[in-house]
């Protein structure tokens, strides 16, 4: 369960980038963060994973507030989630597949990790560019590197900004039912968009936000 | 484990350049600290040896038993000999001395004492134990020269400790000023596998160990140096060197555990400094 209890969030220029935002996502649910650029988007989910620090008001995950986490602590409820970024973070010197077990590496190897990164990008059909660098590969392969990232850690949490931004149509589909197929498979999906259209193909909740406020 | 070490040398083989300026900050100032620790080690050395020569005399109250003050100065740490003079052998010693004053010694304004021949710096910490014995009326120590030259030895020695000091501190500070760079070249994937899940140990981790392995390899090319040169020194006609003595295996081992402590440090405040920009 994620709980947003009245928050808000200002940045240096005193402009509210959220205000009084309160908002409960159900463990599985899908959920569609919708707005135009700059509506906050971007700040309300980077406060989930705690990266920025509400100014008021806390974010909750399962019960305990992603803000007052230790570091520590805050790491490892970052392992329970998959992150998709929308500048995909790739990183231009690390092979697809070096990208791809970035998370093994950082929390130590599993056993069986290969086998279960191998099973993720030949689902997505990027297996053949594992030796390929992010840089030879087109946008929405990218794109398909960056969340075969986040789901090979097969998370129960999947959050995702704008991970269609810079698709064309046909890739953003291709994008979107990979997230279509985590959530049915059980992951709570955040997807924040502004492509209003993308809300269409699935049936999970919309919240609109406008000028950092639920509209 | 081998993942954050393969890490930590693919970093030092990526900044081959800062990892050989980082070697040779550790190496300069291990070398310069080991010339220093060695003097101020000799310096310590020649001071014992000076000490011997500096007498301290015990004097009794009446009827003290000389024989148990003797044994009990005997077993105060330091004390190398405590030979016991009766009145008249003070006497003798007195005429002696002072050839043709003979007439003004006498047994009777001559005290007997027990004169104390010790193999420390500290003299005051015998001085302060002969006083504790009972029957020791007074303790008087023959030892202007030996003062003096303590204190000189003493600023000497307080000044090769300040310079060892400062040198690790500023190798510290430089390499963590020359690392910071390759913490900085990586910052974006540091925040990616912080976003990841990536606790500060585990991010930190590589470049300590990169640090222990440059502070390794730096110390042990400082210490190699140090030995080099004494070597050397020792091989040609410098005669004072003769009596240069080496440094004990202990002191150049906190030394190189010294060294690989600053390449440990200077790479973590490199990482603390770079990654939190």
């Amino acid at each position: 369960m994620i709980h947003f209890d009245s928050v808000s969030k200002v940045y240096d220029t005193d402009v509210f980038a959220l205000k009084g935002i309160d908002l409960r996502v159900k463990k599985g649910e899908f959920v569609f963060i919708t707005g135009t650029s700059g509506a906050g988007k971007s700040t309300l989910l980077k406060l989930l994973y705690g990266e920025l620090r509400p100014a008021s008001g806390h974010v909750y995950v399962d019960g305990v507030p992603v803000d007052g986490l230790t570091r520590t602590k805050r790491a490892y409820l970052r392992r329970q989630m998959g992150i998709v970024f929308q500048d995909f973070k790739l990183l231009w010197d690390r092979t697809v597949l070096e990208n791809i077990c970035l998370p093994f590496f950082v929390w130590g190897l599993r056993k069986d990790y290969m086998r279960s990164v191998e099973r993720f990008m030949k689902e997505l059909d990027i297996w053949k560019y594992r030796d390929l660098y992010p840089h030879q590969l087109s946008g929405g392969e990218q794109q398909k590197a960056a969340i075969c990232r986040a789901l090979v850690v097969e998370p129960w949490m999947l959050i995702a900004d704008e991970p269609t931004g810079n698709l064309d149509p046909q890739s953003a589909t291709e994008v979107f039912n990979i997230f279509n197929r985590a959530s049915k498979a059980g992951s709570t999906v955040i997807f924040a968009t502004h492509n209003e259209k993308l809300t269409s193909l699935h049936s999970g909740r919309i919240v609109k936000l406008e000028k950092g406020r639920l509209a | 484990m081998m993942r954050i070490i393969n890490e930590a040398l693919e970093d030092i083989l990526k900044h081959r350049m800062t990892s050989m300026l980082m070697v040779s900050i550790i190496a300069v100032s291990v070398f310069v600290s080991s010339l220093f620790l060695s003097l101020v080690f000799n310096l310590n050395t020649f001071q014992a040896r000076w000490s011997q020569n500096v007498r301290l005399y015990v004097f009794t109250v009446d009827n003290a038993d000389i024989n148990l003050i003797q044994q009990e100065t005997k077993k105060i740490a330091g004390v190398i000999s405590a030979q016991e003079y009766s009145s008249q052998e003070a006497v003798e010693i007195l005429k002696k001395k002072f050839p043709g004053q003979e007439i003004a010694f006498s047994s009777a304004i001559v005290p007997s004492f027990i004169e104390v021949r010790t193999g420390v710096n500290d003299l005051s910490v015998v001085k302060t134990g002969l006083q504790k014995i009972e029957g020791v009326e007074e303790v008087v120590v023959n030892s202007a020269w030996y003062d003096a030259l303590s204190k000189l030895i003493g600023l000497i020695k307080y000044v090769a400790s300040a310079v060892i000091f400062l040198l690790l501190s500023m190798a510290i500070v430089m390499i963590a000023y020359s690392s910071r760079i390759g913490v900085l070249e990586r910052k974006p994937e540091i925040n990616l596998m912080r976003l990841c899940g990536a606790t500060e140990w585990r991010l930190r981790t590589p470049y300590m160990f990169s640090g222990i392995i440059l502070g390794f390899i730096g110390g042990g090319l400082g210490i190699a140096a140090y030995l080099l040169l004494k070597s050397f020194l020792q091989g040609t006609a410098v005669t004072f060197m003769s009596s240069w003595k080496e440094l004990p295996i202990l002191q150049i081992t906190a030394l190189y555990l010294c060294s690989i402590l600053v390449g440990a440090f200077g790479n973590l405040a490199a990482f603390f400094r770079g990654s939190h920009e």
